[in-house]
């Protein structure tokens, strides 16, 4: 009892900090966003986005959002620390929306500093209009130095109801794709690749029944750059001279994007809201829901700021200039995508689990249960059960009879992936004995040593185009690895069968480039997430004391999407104790992205930094096919939900909850923790 | 207040997912496939073809009808009410009842598969117990090939397998009609789709002979032109 009134001494102490308050009223609107035409939105006072939050550091904020609504709504503070009744999830911590008429007042104790935003959390009402920049300004001095800032909030915009475009893709879940490969492209195909292989191929695709041009489930987008499409010219000013922060924020339910401002190196300082040591890249890709901060520092001039999306079907083009009289053009647009069915065949799941229905009607499953030959001695450590049941573990022997580079996997070799060291436009590998630079890691030219000056962006790692190689580089985001390299494909029976006609980078007869992680060009600085280093290193980087394993899972074809092959809902939460350090590994078994975001608490994502200085994320992409793992601190009490980001993803089941708690209640189920450890 | 919410935190029952609304959606679809007023045998023949369903992704209930009038006479006409689940990526058990109205009136127990097999090849595959006795087996598949993202040619067929014999309709055992026919719709968006169809629609064997022994056509080509559209 004493400690209970000792919480709510300690709880109410901080109330006396300064208070920032703001009233959002959320409402139904037509409204013209794009010129010439009235859609009907949700807005927030008025506006599509809402208006921009700002905080400071340790403040107290209030924040009162009334529903004019017909329907519940919620606004959820995207990254933002918070008591779990008020991160405004619906289903989660006890709150359940906020009723038509009614205001919720929501009181936040700022504890952190950076790029957020806040959108609504229930049905479709994001896509709707329903978000809107959160900036939080350090209580100190800010670590990132800036003459000027400009918010650049991306958001999709659709004039379609949200509620059609689920009902849209559950009747048809091609009904958006508009790139769908066609009888002349075969024909072209076949004229370039022989009719064989191109047969082969479309019938690969075919018994799959999956879509190699399925980029993005939803199109029709207008994309908007603070609320403004292109039409409307949207204009970032600046004066010669200045350091201007571009606090670049995805708002969009749906859609990467590529982001370029062709002409001016753009250097990354904070991820999700988290400082990074600096990296100068000349594009990076946007996962749905992340924010990156940018500083450039630009002549003077005009520079286009140029904003597409992956499927290439929609852009924004914004006006960096110093002028307002100056105009800019748009650079010519990228080549569209068509994806390789060797992304789907990375991602496999273990022997006993649950089967995906992609995976299943690729009928691996069934070589699952077929499989009896251990290839490898059962004991090898090198190799997990799942793998040797697969027949993908080879004796040691012959794989130490490999010749090659130990940082060229055999199958990256025969792709010719591998370039000699030199070639490679990344600065120097650090000295070996860099504690914080693994060997294996300097090998690759990932680490730099302090001294050399700011990160380059490594995604892309030729200069120029090797004779006989491909159009387009690889461009290697760093969103998660590909679980089966350095294996011997040789051995995966029926797998390594599928048909490809080109390698990553590479064109079909159409011009179309092969592989979901391509479009730009030789010697681009292209941000991987490799790159991305925590700017001030972690206290608490102890090895994590179990792992987590998430399956993205999905049946594209019924549009239903899941967490190890369960709906929202249908799964036991995962449970993990107050203050465990745990790894949660997600395994993409899909051939879409996945950007999956866990509410209340920032992770660290393992993308091969060492411990202490992975960056912090709230957002992490997962790759098709791929794999990635994050280390989560789990110093949050509450019921967290853990998404994937892609609207329309979440609301068709993809979403599973985590609950950290230390305590069981009377029925023996885990009760979320009281109080917080700050 | 922060007391307040932790008492609300330990009290809060596991909070009811509807709140949150994911997942378990209720949707419809009503897919108008074939709608077209063609002339033949010097009559206005007017052809329909619709299916449809309301349920979330496992449960679902499926209607269908399909039918024709040559002039002022209904020829034909359908309706099926299914219990639709999903028991396979692709593919959906369907079970319910049949009713047709012309040419006579007569009801059946259904029983089948839907969903869309290897190489997508949409599939209907039906079996008709009937509650006068007569029994027998539908196949329907058809494809997509795509000339551009909007001009797209449907090969598709359909059979008619009897198991019994229906005099009243003139039919034998046996394969007794086939449609088959190539549908060319544009689609200007995907909900609305003029299209041609040139078909060919049959009686076959000991059917088609009883038929003209009846004085009917046993069927031929035709052209029809239509809007396959859904709501």
């Amino acid at each position: 009892m004493l400690r209970r009134f000792f919480l709510v001494l300690a709880l109410l102490l901080p109330s006396l900090a300064h208070a920032a308050s703001y009233d959002l009223v959320v409402e139904r609107q037509a409204m013209q966003i794009v010129p010439g035409r009235t859609d009907s939105v949700i807005a927030i006072n008025g506006s599509v986005p809402g208006p921009t939050l700002r905080f400071k550091e340790g403040e107290e904020a209030v924040v009162r959002v009334t529903n004019r609504l017909s329907a519940t709504t919620s606004i959820h503070w995207h990254g933002l620390l918070v008591d779990g009744a008020y991160d405004g999830a619906p289903g989660f911590n006890g709150f359940a929306g906020i009723a038509p008429g009614e205001t919720y007042t929501y009181r936040i104790h700022i504890r952190q500093s950076g790029t957020y935003w806040y959108h609504a959390h229930s049905e479709g009402q994001e896509q709707a209009g329903q978000y809107g920049a959160l900036i939080i300004a350090p209580a100190g001095e800010d670590p990132i130095k800036s003459d000027v800032e400009h918010v650049i909030l991306l958001s999709d915009h659709t004039r379609e109801d949200p509620g059609r475009v689920m009902r849209n893709l559950k009747s048809d879940s091609g009904y958006y794709n508009w790139n769908k490969r066609t009888l002349p492209e075969l024909v072209r195909d076949a004229k370039k690749f022989g009719m064989q292989a191109t047969m082969a191929e479309r019938r690969a695709w075919g018994q799959m029944r999956m879509d190699a041009t399925d980029i993005a489930d939803v199109s029709g987008y207008t994309l908007l750059m603070q609320g403004q499409p292109t039409q409307v010219r949207p204009t970032l000013a600046f004066t010669p001279g200045q350091r201007v922060r571009l606090r670049f924020i995805n708002g969009s339910a749906m859609s990467f994007m590529d982001v370029r401002i062709p002409g001016l190196a753009m250097t990354i300082v904070a991820a999700d809201g988290r400082p990074v040591q600096p990296v100068t890249v000349d594009e990076f890709r946007m996962g749905v829901a992340e924010t990156y901060d940018v500083i450039v520092e630009p002549p003077a001039g005009a520079f286009p700021l140029w904003v597409e999306t992956l499927d290439r079907r929609a852009s924004v083009l914004g006006r960096l200039t110093s002028d307002p009289a100056l105009s800019i053009a748009a650079p010519a647009p990228r080549p569209k995508q068509v994806l390789l069915l060797a992304e789907m065949g990375h991602s496999m799941p273990a022997a006993g689990e649950p089967c995906s229905a992609e995976h299943a009607a690729m009928g691996h499953c069934q070589m699952m249960g077929a499989a009896t030959p251990a290839v490898a001695t059962p004991t090898d450590p090198d190799c997990p059960p799942e793998h040797a049941a697969m027949g993908h573990c080879t004796p040691k022997a012959p794989a130490a009879a490999v010749p090659s580079d130990p940082d060229c996997p055999p199958e990256h070799a025969a792709m010719g992936h591998c370039t000699p060291k030199g070639a490679a436009p990344m600065p120097a590998p650090a000295a070996p004995s860099d504690p914080e630079c693994p060997p294996e890691h300097a090998a690759m030219g990932h680490c730099t040593p302090k001294a050399a000056g700011p990160r380059i962006g490594t995604a892309v790692a030729l200069a120029a185009r090797p004779d006989g190689g491909t159009p387009y580089p690889v461009v290697d985001y760093g969103f998660g690895k590909d679980p089966m390299a350095g294996m011997d494909h040789s051995q995966m029976k029926g797998m390594m069968a599928m048909p490809v006609l080109g390698k990553e980078g590479d064109t079909d007869g159409s011009g179309r480039v092969f592989g979901w992680a391509t479009g730009a060009p030789y010697g681009a600085h292209v941000l991987s997430m490799r790159d991305l280093v925590a700017l001030t290193p972690k206290a608490d980087a102890t090895p994590p004391t179990r792992e987590i394993v998430v399956r993205l899972q999905g049946n594209m074809e019924r549009y239903i999407w899941t967490l190890n092959g369960k709906k929202f809902g249908e799964g036991p939460p995962i449970n993990v104790k107050f203050g465990e350090r745990v790894r949660v590994t997600f395994v993409n078994e899909t051939m879409m992205a996945h950007p999956m975001h866990l509410h209340g608490m920032f992770f660290e994502v393992e993308n091969g930094q060492p411990p202490g200085l992975m960056p912090e994320k709230n957002v992490i992409v997962v790759a098709p096919g791929r794999t990635q793992s994050i280390i989560l601190t789990a110093n949050e009490a509450g019921e967290w939900p853990l998404h994937c980001h892609l609207l329309y993803h979440m609301n068709s089941g993809m979403m599973g909850k985590l609950v950290v708690a230390n305590v069981l209640g009377p029925d023996g189920k885990a009760v979320p923790a009281a109080g917080h450890v700050h | 207040m922060r007391a307040l919410v932790v008492a609300a935190l330990l009290a809060a029952p596991a909070a009811a997912k509807k709140a949150h609304g994911h997942g378990d959606g209720i949707n419809n679809y009503t897919l108008v496939e074939e709608a077209d007023l063609t002339r033949f045998d010097g009559k206005l023949v007017a052809n329909w073809e619709a299916q449809g369903w309301i349920g979330g992704d496992v449960n679902k209930f499926w209607w269908r009808t399909e039918g024709e009038t040559k002039g002022p006479r209904l020829e034909q006409s359908e309706f099926q009410a299914l219990y639709s689940r999903n028991i396979a990526t692709f593919f959906d058990l369907q079970a319910g009842l049949r009713h047709d109205i012309a040419p006579d009136a007569r009801t059946y127990a259904v029983i089948g598969v839907q969903g869309l097999a290897p190489l997508f090849f949409e599939t209907e595959a039906h079996a008709f117990i009937g509650f006068k006795g007569d029994v027998l087996f539908r196949l329907r598949q058809s494809f997509d090939i795509r000339m551009t993202n909007r001009l797209v040619v449907q090969p598709l067929f359909e059979t008619d397998i009897y198991a019994t014999r229906v005099p009243e309709r003139l039919i034998a055992p046996g394969p007794a009609i086939i449609e088959t026919g190539i549908l060319t719709r544009y689609e200007v968006t995907r909900r609305v789709a003029p299209y041609v169809a040139v078909m060919f629609e049959r009686r076959l064997g000991e059917s088609s002979r009883l038929a003209r022994a009846a004085g009917e056509n046993p069927g031929g080509w035709s052209i029809r032109t239509g809007v396959r559209f859904w709501l």
